[in-house]
């Protein structure tokens, strides 16, 4: 029952409209949504990260990271990470490789790790299990990460490349090389004529360093589409459905109304899994399933509408007119039906987003081509799990939730609006 | 090989020493004090499920594990700071030399909690129960090598080679030396249970009420779904050691809500973390990570090409980087591992193929697949519903497609679906894992027999399955080692049905308070010599 | 023929439809209760399939699941456990929950769309609108863990999950009845306002009746039966169990057992809480059918 003048419907509707042009265009606005750099970790908005995949291949007259003359910085060294906890009073030291370490020397470059990040140097000196702590150890906090490193080399590699994009020569410390590949995680930085490239994270990423913004718009692609298609078949299979039971009545409606009943009665969440699971999980079916668990109500719903107006003066004498009953439905019941009907549409669309990121809170997500796909409530039960009990990586939560919450305000306020519309006398009345 | 013989010695030792005093090492385990009795001695721990059965002989897993180890014994009982078998029900044993003949002396006295003696013969009459196909018993093949068991638990007619010989001693001939013997011992299916209990009850004897028990604790209370409450058994062997009151077992399945519990005070011990939130749990002094006796690696359907052919199979394998698996996916701790057997004493894995991606695509086109060759099929890769599973196969998948060029669809299947696919080789590769069902490599190296039911690859090698009786029939620990590292290498360098990808821990969260808990690497926790002192 | 002994008679022919429809497809689903991560030997597996009653003819397996649900002794994986011994408890934890979650709804449904009918237009009207929107956006699994940190956990007023006594019920109850109270706020709030408009309502408010009665009496009893009809599909929902709020808040209900059931393809469990659901189903909305037609003289029961 918003008043508040055309303004808001206008906003409603151009929130609606950015939401789904993003999402129609993501692969233009956004980053690829599966490159995976878990080296990254979590990482809030805003964060730049060096624009490499998992694994970097060279190769002379292969097509190279484009420009004339890129540098790759390689870092060889690796880290290793020591747990040391206070247990009643004792330090524990335990390994990299979750072997308890009894004695740890601390060389002059060991770093210190709180939850905050990097605290300092932690050494030199050395570390004995069962001992006494250390000062940087302490009630206060009683568990801090020891960060040593090989001192491994740095190294540069410079790849060449002619004017096709293909490269010409690959020199790794003034080595010349045929081929190259590189862990993408040792990449320190990447320079392609002279300036670096780096992938700008809108949003954030996820803790297996996917870009999130380029998540959210797919994510939204695969909610919005099931939320349309799965209403739309509810729609128009449950309003005739319903439209037919309750004009007819009598046998037809018993009939039917047993047909609902019997569908209803198996539990939904059986239906979905069993399909799920006997056939595969493509998209279409999960459209048909969700769907068709929605329409029962859709039928039930136009069907009381139906019994309920079937009564009504003007029903009765249209009938007396003797008006054909196809336009009496068409142009007498179900137009009266609209207002219910919109309203539930517009809830429709929120419930089957939601319940089929219920399904892939239980696992049985949407699949295309291969790879399970994750919707908005799928990321959002991500964010969920991710986020920590004092607030931190909120933004995994905060940003599949907020598109979905826009989204869905938008279509409720404008599905609103058009029912006002819609029902004269609401319209009448009303302004 | 010294450290092996160097156990053998220990075991021998240890063997003439428990004649003595069985349980001297108890008081090691479980250090005496008086400072508990200030407590409230009633422990909280989350099982993560609803147990199936409390039946040991059914058991199928480690929920259903940790309440067998409550209420049931076997005669050998582990010890918690490195998993040697202790005595239990029986006080002592003699290993024949040949290895094949093992007598055990049970101790005088002994008692379920109605009272009924437990004897030699209701050991033997227990382990026919488990073997009957009738009881269905998962775990049945543990018993195969004792002779005769094999045929049993495949329903034909047969002579168990276990023989009471009388009330207080029990025979048992084996058909191959079996150095981890003892260990089998302590496992539930191995248990005594009250079969004149199961007589007059029928199926129901588990029931609160019903339920005889033969271990430390008794069944008081269990609301399937809800909470199963312990409490100690007084005619339980060593009964005054145990200082718990009352053990609550909680069924709860989602890690998230098991941790919100924990941080509520309200459980004592969760054996598992929330994965999603290891980068806040890692910090808190209660999380503990230890190495774990299990391995997680992919299977190949080695029954249909592509991966009928070792080539192809052994370029999948080279193409991985498992260190960014195990270090930036993972992240815990776990071991990225190009080899099958986890660390166990005596023995050292072979070392596996290290990443090495241009031999990979080498291979590959040797094989006569991708550039030049028949474009290789699009690659499923079967994995069961789990985040952890899913985010391993992604990394997996994107590294294939990188490195060899090859389409990757992952395919996610349900937990009986997944098993179904894989037992009828439905698949091209699977996600799979396997834990150690005692310390020795033979546990993980006897998957791969030719037509195993748990081989599940469609790869079979006469050569392999007479390396691995020759390898169990080798008297010398030492040599008996090196036999199974061969088989070992075999496995992951040159035929590679399967490949390699980590080396599992344990981790989970730990208050304090409770004492007598020893990390080791099956995660396996006695409950009679824990305790609560802040 | 009266309606109400035509649905009577009517039902059991649902339940049948429903158990033969359930029994072809969990014989049809793939991968079976015996399928384990260590491979049985197919003579286990025959004496297990034995004790279920698995070995005999289908129709003869159909006839005693029929029998055996109907008397709750249908054996199910769980040794010594028949379908009824593991249900009954469930049944009852679902019905409390749904029960109370049902009374939440209603309240708060219909109260504040009564409400904000009164004031119709005004900030509380609005807040409607608007609020309901949101509470609809959030997935139970969304609410339930939040409010479980938040009550539960960083304020410590309520325990953050398990079942017990009328403090566990708090949480779980008002995380299930939040969505579907949302939804039929918006339901009977379009219902009042078509009715508001409507001659009527006009003529009564010309007659000089108080803006309560006519709200009460003219516009809310004609709106009713939308309402009813929702709210027979929800009381089914209800006690049938929610899937995503008993896993949150580990209540042992039949929306969990159900899961599990299925996940253990325990074939015979599946089928009787299938059954149970569908009897649930069918007399919720008998209820409601028959609550529509007590509402609203004008539907044609015969």
């Amino acid at each position: 029952m918003t008043r508040g003048g055309l303004g808001a419907g206008w906003l409603s509707l151009a929130a609606l409209a950015l939401i789904v042009a993003l999402c129609a265009f993501a692969p233009w606005v956004a980053p690829e949504p599966d490159a995976l750099r878990p080296w990254l970790g979590a990482q809030p908005p805003g964060t730049r990260s060096v624009a490499v995949p998992l694994v970097v291949r060279l190769a002379v007259g292969a097509p190279g990271p484009g420009g004339r003359r890129a540098v790759y910085e390689v870092d060889e060294g690796e880290e290793r990470l020591y747990r040391c906890a206070l247990r009643r009073g004792r330090l524990e030291i335990i390994g990299p490789d979750a072997q308890p370490v009894g004695e740890l020397a601390l060389p002059p470059t060991a770093l210190i790790f709180g939850p905050g990040g990097c605290e300092g140097p932690a050494g030199p000196g050395v570390l004995r299990a069962g001992g006494a702590p250390p000062p940087w150890l302490h009630a206060a906090a009683p568990v801090r990460y020891v960060s040593i490193r090989d001192p491994g080399p740095l190294r540069s590699v410079v790849v060449e490349q002619d004017g096709a994009g293909r490269i010409a020569r690959i020199v790794r410390d003034g080595q010349p090389l045929e081929a190259l590949e590189i862990a993408g995680d040792r990449v320190r930085s990447l320079e392609i004529d002279g300036r670096a490239r780096t992938t700008l994270h809108l949003l954030g990423t996820d803790p297996l360093g996917r870009d999130l913004w380029a998540r959210t718009l797919y994510g939204g692609r695969l909610s919005l589409s099931v939320g349309v298609v799965a209403t739309l078949v509810a729609l128009v299979i449950g309003s005739l459905y319903g439209a037919i039971a309750g004009w007819r009545g009598g046998r037809t409606d018993a009939l039917m109304v047993a047909g609902i009943d019997v569908l209803d009665a198996i539990p939904f969440l059986f239906v979905v899994i069993l399909l799920m699971t006997v056939a595969d999980r493509s998209l279409l079916l999960f459209f048909a399933a969700l769907g068709c668990v929605q329409w029962l109500t859709t039928a039930r719903i136009v069907r009381a509408q139906v019994l309920a107006l079937a009564g009504r003066e003007f029903i009765l004498a249209a009938r007396a007119l003797g008006l054909p009953t196809w336009r009496i439905v068409l142009r007498h019941l179900l137009p009266n039906c609209l207002g219910p009907l919109l309203v539930f549409a517009a809830l429709t669309v929120p419930a089957v987003i939601v319940e089929e990121s219920f399904l892939s809170f239980i696992g049985l997500g949407v699949q295309h081509e291969g790879r399970p796909l994750d919707s908005w409530g799928a990321l959002i039960q991500q964010g969920l799990q991710a986020l920590g009990s004092d607030g931190s990586r909120s933004w995994l939560l905060l940003a599949p939730a907020s598109m979905l919450a826009v989204a869905l305000f938008a279509l409720h306020d404008l599905a609103e609006r058009a029912r006002q519309r819609l029902d004269p006398r609401a319209a009448g009345g009303g302004r | 090989m010294q450290r092996g013989s160097r156990v053998v010695l220990a075991v021998m030792a240890w063997a003439t020493l428990a004649a003595a005093e069985p349980d001297a090492w108890m008081d090691a385990v479980q250090p005496p004090g008086e400072g508990w009795r200030q407590h409230r001695q009633e422990l909280v721990v989350n099982n993560e499920s609803e147990p199936k059965t409390l039946d040991p002989h059914r058991m199928t897993g480690v929920v259903e594990m940790r309440v067998a180890s409550a209420l049931f014994e076997g005669l050998t009982t582990p010890d918690p700071r490195d998993l040697t078998p202790r005595p239990a029900l029986a006080a002592s044993w003699e290993v024949d030399d040949d290895g094949l003949g093992y007598t055990f002396r049970l101790r005088p006295g002994l008692a379920f909690s109605d009272g009924r003696p437990i004897d030699a013969e209701v050991v033997r009459a227990s382990w026919l129960r488990a073997l009957a196909p009738a009881t269905g018993c998962e775990y049945a093949e543990l018993f195969d090598p004792i002779v005769g068991a094999e045929a049993l638990r495949r329903g034909a007619a047969a002579e168990l080679g276990v023989e009471a010989r009388d009330p207080l001693t029990l025979r048992v001939r084996l058909r191959h030396p079996c150095p981890w013997f003892l260990q089998l011992l302590a496992m539930p299916p191995f248990a005594a249970v009250p079969l004149h209990a199961i007589a007059a009850h029928g199926e129901r004897w588990t029931a609160p009420g019903a339920l005889v028990s033969s271990g430390p604790f008794l069944l008081a209370e269990h609301r399937p779904r809800q909470h199963l409450v312990l409490v100690p058994n007084p005619r339980w062997r060593a009964a005054p050691r145990l200082r718990l009151t009352r053990l609550t077992l909680l069924p709860i399945a989602d890690a998230d809500a098991a941790y919100r519990l924990f941080c509520s005070g309200a459980v004592h011990w969760l054996p598992s973390i929330p994965l999603a939130k290891w980068e806040e749990v890692r910090w808190l002094p209660e999380y503990y990570i230890a190495p774990f006796l299990a391995s997680y690696f992919y299977r190949f359907n080695c029954a249909r090409p592509p991966f009928a052919d070792k080539r192809v199979r052994r370029a999948f394998s080279l193409a991985i980087d498992r260190r960014v698996i195990a270090r930036q996916v993972l992240r815990a701790g776990q071991v990225p591992a190009t080899w099958l057997t986890p660390p166990m004493p005596g023995y050292e894995p072979p070392r596996g193929l290290a990443t090495d991606r241009a031999r990979a695509r080498a291979l590959l086109a040797e094989a006569g697949w991708g550039p030049g060759g028949r474009p290789l099929p699009r690659i499923r890769l079967l994995y069961n519903t789990s985040e952890a599973h899913k985010q391993i196969a992604e990394a997996v998948a994107k590294q294939w497609e990188e490195a060899l060029g090859v389409q990757v669809e992952l395919v996610n299947r349900e937990w009986k679906v997944y098993l179904a696919e894989l037992s009828a080789l439905d698949y091209m590769v699977a996600r799979s894992a396997w834990v150690a069902d005692y310390q020795h490599p033979d546990t993980f190296l006897s998957l791969w027999v030719s037509n195993g039911g748990n081989n599940r690859t469609g790869w079979a090698s006469a050569d392999y399955d007479a390396a691995l009786q020759a390898a169990r029939a080798e008297r010398d620990p030492r040599a008996q080692m090196q036999r199974y590292r061969e088989l070992e290498r075999v496995l992951v360098e040159d035929e590679l049905p399967i490949m390699p990808l980590y080396i599992y821990v344990s981790q989970g969260l730990l208050r304090s308070e409770v004492r007598g808990w020893w990390t080791n690497p099956r995660d396996e926790h006695p409950w009679w010599c824990l305790w609560i002192e802040p | 023929m009266s309606f109400l002994a035509r649905r009577l008679l009517l039902a059991p022919c649902v339940l049948l439809v429903v158990a033969l429809a359930t029994f072809a497809m969990v014989r049809l689903a793939k991968g079976g209760p015996f399928d384990a991560e260590r491979e049985l030997p197919a003579e286990v597996k025959a004496a297990l399939a034995a004790r279920l009653g698995w070995d005999r003819p289908l129709p003869e397996q159909f006839l005693r699941t029929l029998v055996g649900v109907a008397d709750g002794s249908l054996p199910t994986l769980s040794p010594g456990q028949s379908v009824g011994a593991v249900l009954a408890p469930r049944a009852a934890v679902t019905a409390t929950l749904g029960a109370v979650a049902f009374a939440l709804v209603v309240v708060l449904g219909l109260g504040w769309a009564v409400l904000a009918t009164r004031w119709s237009g005004s900030a509380l009207d609005r807040a409607l609108t608007h609020g309901t929107i949101a509470c609809i956006a959030l997935p139970s699994f969304v609410i339930g863990p939040v409010l479980a940190w938040l009550v539960g956990v960083r304020l410590g007023w309520l325990p953050p999950l398990g079942w017990g006594g009328a403090a566990h019920l708090v949480l779980p109850a008002l995380t299930l009845a939040i969505v579907p109270a949302a939804r039929l706020a918006r339901l009977a709030r379009a219902a009042l306002a078509h009715e508001e408009h409507s001659d009527h309502v006009r003529t009564a408010r010309a007659k000089g009746c108080g803006p309560w009665r006519v709200l009460l009496q003219h516009i809310l009893r004609p709106a009713l039966p939308p309402v009813v009809a929702y709210l027979g599909p929800l009381a089914a929902w209800l006690l049938t169990g929610s899937v995503a709020v008993e896993l949150v808040f580990a209540v042992p209900g039949l929306g969990a057992e159900m899961v599990q059931a299925a996940i253990n393809r325990d074939h015979n469990l599946v089928l009787a809480l299938t059954l149970w659901f569908a009897l649930a189903v069918v007399a919720c909305n008998l209820l409601a059918d028959l609550a529509v037609a007590a509402l609203d003289p004008r539907v044609r029961l015969t």
